[in-house]
């Protein structure tokens, strides 16, 4: 699947097959039926994300799933496949960095004291362990996992068990909560999750919080290593790393984007953009494959080598990672990371900054060459000062300054907050959470509400086209089409009426500003 | 030519397997009766199928204990209701304390054929069954299990273990066998009972009948009154009353085919010779009060568990569409007397009813009908419709279905929404 849509994009970018959408297509007000590639945010050349149409290949197997045969021999050639052996070290040391500085640290340290056999330890809403196939813990969210060795022992026992009789587990179903177990040889994984989150949710992110590791690791460095000696103590080389995964869990329960496979941009006006990624292009050196220009989980711009492109599970997984280490904020950072979804083999070096200090504004130039730190260094002063000479820095300050917009806008008053996925494209937009969901507590409610859409529409055997829900506090209505994904949530006064006008409204109003809510020209190199 | 061999349309041709779902195994145990290793076998109360080796039994047991075990980690008072695996699906269920009942069904697959004489890929379709209707399934065998045998505390209580696996292995060889899981839905999950529309007049004229019958026959504890299948009154617990209703619908009725139906020559037509004032007969109990050898002997039902745990005879006696069910409390010793005064004061007014009742009934169908589909329409207009046109196939026990969604409908508007919706995905 994944291998598939690779190819076609890759194709398409060596301008043989390339479809681009003429102006005049892009109609007004759209209407629902639009076609893949028509629909509002859709990119005006080619798509600038390896992303895929569902999210099937989270489920499919991650090792040689990301890159063409050629195109990963292109890759190794240039070099990749020689970093194979070091970055271990190194990684480890910038973990442990990260947990010295990190703001992280006493919080974790809270969790890891807790006692496992408390209440409180129980009423967590999701549990998350990683383990060894030699049943050695690796990772746990809450609790130290010296005091959970014996619980994974016992899950490890079940999923061997299992496997003995020829069969695989899934998950264990009780009153009010699920346990969901997941095997990525030599790893597996555990969820344990109360309140509604369906198995197959809690299976995706447990999927996530392996992908996460292989970022660290590398898959083949993994598999080396287990390969070796079965009883490792793997924790020895993810130490200080153990907060990434407790911000990617975090991430996945608020974050829409990865539940959609799909990236965010931060509003900006369509010239302030162009002006910004032309900056970011003409910053280029020679080892450069990506330049990102983040604002949280959120995507300024992007400049990609021709022949490669980012997948969107790489790019939470980077986001994730330049926004939970303290350490980014403070000086440039250098640091190897491997993207499971291009190359699950080998690593990229990345140099992370935050150019602008006081704005969540980070600078990701993505190269393979593990001496280029200075070269890419330079890159980074190369680009702040064309955004000066430029002036295209007063937008992106105040773009950065209100990174989200009111619901209010579109102007349905029923309408408290929706997520518009542009399929072709792979970016979604959403408003700012106000009013009833300002709490914590409230936003991840109304996230496991889309979850439970999503779950819906993209049923493995019975998929919907749309749906609506009704619950005393809220009306939700999502639809899907071969252009778009759309989740609305309505007052309780919502009625079904309101939703398919609102539906319309929305995309005219999306149209219409889609060069500031959309990365429209992605640029390459 | 060769091309013609492995063509495509060839290997389409071959036909893809469909294999509905179907009980693996079933079993029950008590991790208490056992405690010590080499003891393990002793927990084991009941196991289907028999045959299987002790070993295998043990480790199936000894999984679902670690399952249990392990869920407690997280929630100490609810343990694991379910397991699922690719290839199969566990449920669990603890109906008494230490109790637990355990059901493997296999998944529903698909075999696809292989050319080159490779073995067929199998498909596991692991999505399509649902907890909720598998493990109302098993609840539904325990509460049938009781009403005939009663706890199974007290039948440990009576004659301790080895009374409770002989009583466990009489009812589960036979009842396990009537589960037919490939045809389980949503209606197993509601148990629900369906009711006879009536009106008024003919309402008023059963209840009076059974008033006088109670009257008469002071034995008589509880009476139910059934038409085509369908309640009319029951002065029974509702619980004891679905699961009654069940066994009567589904097991005891189907067993009697209509000897009314039958032609004067067929075999399947009783001995009525001398008795032609009515059309009464039991359905339980003696197969014919002339004979003078038959044993009077009626089954005995458990009713009321949770307090006053009464044991009752249960008379089944039917004339024509009409059939009655007498329960007696089981101290009584019942006569060929008793028997005969109950035929003598019953038949002749049951049949009377029935045929009032199948006169009422045709005046009022058409009108009954229509009532119930546009009470249906003016709640959720396509929902109903759907739903509607997805039952159709089963008339009879349908429209009361329904009915009973619309009064949840009413009263608690947001959930019935979610109820509507959940049954047209299942069915």
């Amino acid at each position: 699947m994944a291998a598939d849509v690779d190819r076609q994009l890759w194709e398409s970018t060596n301008g043989s097959l390339s479809i681009e959408p003429v102006c005049s297509d892009r109609a007004d007000s759209p209407a629902p039926g639009l076609v893949s590639g028509t629909e509002p945010g859709a990119g005006q050349e080619t798509a600038m994300f390896a992303h895929t149409e569902s999210f099937e290949d989270l489920t499919a197997d991650t090792e040689g799933a990301g890159l063409e045969p050629q195109e990963r021999e292109a890759s190794l050639q240039e070099g990749r496949g020689e970093d194979e052996e070091e970055p271990r070290e190194e990684c480890a040391v910038i973990g442990r960095q990260q947990q010295e500085g990190g703001r992280e640290g006493g919080v974790r340290d809270k969790d890891k004291d807790e006692d496992v056999t408390s209440d409180a330890w129980r009423a967590h809403r999701k549990h998350v362990f990683v383990l060894s196939e030699a049943g050695k813990p690796i990772y746990s969210r809450y609790g130290s996992e010296e005091a959970l060795s014996s619980t994974m022992g016992v899950m490890m026992a079940l999923v061997s068990f299992v496997q003995s009789g020829d069969n695989t587990i899934r998950s264990i179903q009780g009153d009010g909560y699920r346990v969901v177990f997941l095997r990525r040889s030599p790893l597996v994984l555990v969820g344990v999750s109360r309140g509604s989150q369906s198995a197959g949710q809690l299976l995706r992110e447990l999927q996530y919080v392996y992908l996460g590791i292989v970022s660290l690791l590398s898959a083949t460095q993994l598999q080396r290593v287990f390969a070796h000696r079965q009883s490792y103590d793997l924790r020895r080389l993810l130490s200080g790393s153990e907060h990434l995964t407790g911000s990617l869990l975090r991430l996945l329960e608020r974050d829409p984007g990865p539940l959609l496979s799909a990236v965010a941009c931060l509003p900006l006006p369509g010239p302030a953009r162009d002006r910004v990624s032309a900056c970011l292009r003409q910053a280029r050196a020679p080892p450069l494959t990506f330049s990102l220009l983040l604002a949280g989980t959120r995507l300024v711009s992007l400049v990609r080598r021709r022949d490669l492109h980012l997948h969107h599970l790489d790019l939470h997984l980077l986001a994730n990672m330049a926004a939970s280490c303290s350490a980014f904020r403070e000086a440039e950072g250098w640091t190897p990371v491997c993207l499971p979804k291009l190359n699950a083999a080998g690593f990229f070096h990345a140099h992370v900054s935050f150019p602008l200090p006081g704005t969540p504004l980070c600078l990701l130039l993505l190269s393979t060459e593990r001496e280029a730190f200075f070269e890419l260094s330079a890159c980074k002063q190369r680009f702040l000062e064309l955004l000066h000479k430029r002036n295209a820095l007063l937008g992106l300050q105040e773009a950065l300054s209100c990174p989200t917009y009111s619901v209010a806008l579109v102007g349905v008053p029923e309408l408290r907050h929706f997520v518009y996925k542009s399929r072709s494209s792979g970016l979604y937009t959403s408003p700012e959470l106000e009013g009833p969901y300002s709490s914590d507590e409230e936003q991840e409610r109304l996230m496991c509400l889309y979850q439970q859409l999503h779950s819906r529409l993209h049923h493995p055997t019975r998929p919907l086209s749309s749906i609506y829900h009704t619950t005393h506090t809220h009306n939700l209505y999502a639809k899907v089409t071969s252009g778009f994904e759309l989740y609305l949530c309505f007052s309780a006064l919502g009625t079904k009426a309101i939703a398919e006008a609102a539906v319309s409204k929305l995309l005219k109003w999306i149209r219409k500003e889609e060069d500031r809510l959309f990365i429209l020209n992605p640029l390459t190199y | 030519m060769l091309c013609v061999f492995f063509s495509p349309r060839m290997a389409s041709g071959m036909q893809e397997k469909q294999y509905t779902p179907s009980l693996l195994s079933f079993f029950i145990y008590n991790p208490k009766f056992g405690p010590r290793e080499g003891e393990e076998e002793k927990k084991i109360l009941f196991y289907h199928p028999s045959e299987l080796d002790k070993n295998e039994k043990i480790r199936s047991v000894g999984l679902c204990e670690a399952i249990v075990q392990f869920t407690r980690t997280f929630c100490p008072t609810k343990p694991a209701k379910s397991l699922h695996t690719q290839k199969n699906r566990q449920i669990f269920y603890e109906p008494e304390e230490h109790f637990w009942m355990v059901m493997v069904v296999r998944n529903p697959m698909i075999e696809k054929p292989n050319k080159d004489g490779k073995p067929p890929t199998i498909e596991y379709q692991e999505d399509e069954i649902l907890d909720s209707v598998y493990g109302a399934v098993l609840q539904q065998c325990y509460s049938m299990y009781k009403l005939f045998n009663g706890t199974f505390g007290r039948a440990m209580e009576a004659g301790g273990v080895e009374m409770l696996t002989q009583k466990l292995e009489k009812f589960f060889y036979r009842y396990l066998q009537t589960l037919h899981l490939q045809s389980c839905d949503l209606l197993d999950v509601f148990g629900g009972i369906s009711f006879f529309p009536l009106d008024k007049m003919t309402y008023l004229k059963i209840q009076s009948f059974v008033n006088r019958v109670e009257q008469s026959l002071s034995l008589i504890k509880y009476t139910a009154f059934l038409y085509n299948d369908q309640l009319i009154w029951s002065g029974l617990e509702q619980d004891d009353m679905r699961i009654l209703y069940k066994y009567l619908t589904t097991s005891l009725f189907p067993r009697h085919t209509e000897p009314e139906l039958a032609g004067r020559d067929s075999p399947l037509r009783p001995e009525v010779a001398g008795n032609l004032l009515h059309y009464g007969r039991f359905l339980t109990g003696p197969a014919s009060l002339k004979d003078p050898d038959a044993k009077i002997r009626f089954p005995r039902i458990f009713v009321n568990t949770e307090d006053s745990y009464e044991e009752l005879h249960l008379i089944v006696y039917k004339a024509m569409s009409a059939a009655v069910c007498f329960m007696i409390s089981a101290a009584e010793d019942l006569t060929r007397e008793f028997c005969e005064q109950l035929d003598s004061l019953v038949g002749p007014q049951l049949t009377l009813l029935a045929s009032d009742i199948c006169e009422q009934y045709n005046i009022n169908r058409r009108i009954s009908g229509s009532v119930l589909i546009s009470l249906t329409l003016r709640q959720t207009p396509r929902k109903c419709l759907a739903l509607l046109a997805l039952l159709s196939s089963n008339k009879h026990t349908i429209g009361a279905h329904i009915k009973r969604n619309i009064c949840y409908f009413d009263s608690q508007r947001s959930q019935a929404c979610a109820l509507f919706q959940y049954s047209i995905y299942t069915i």
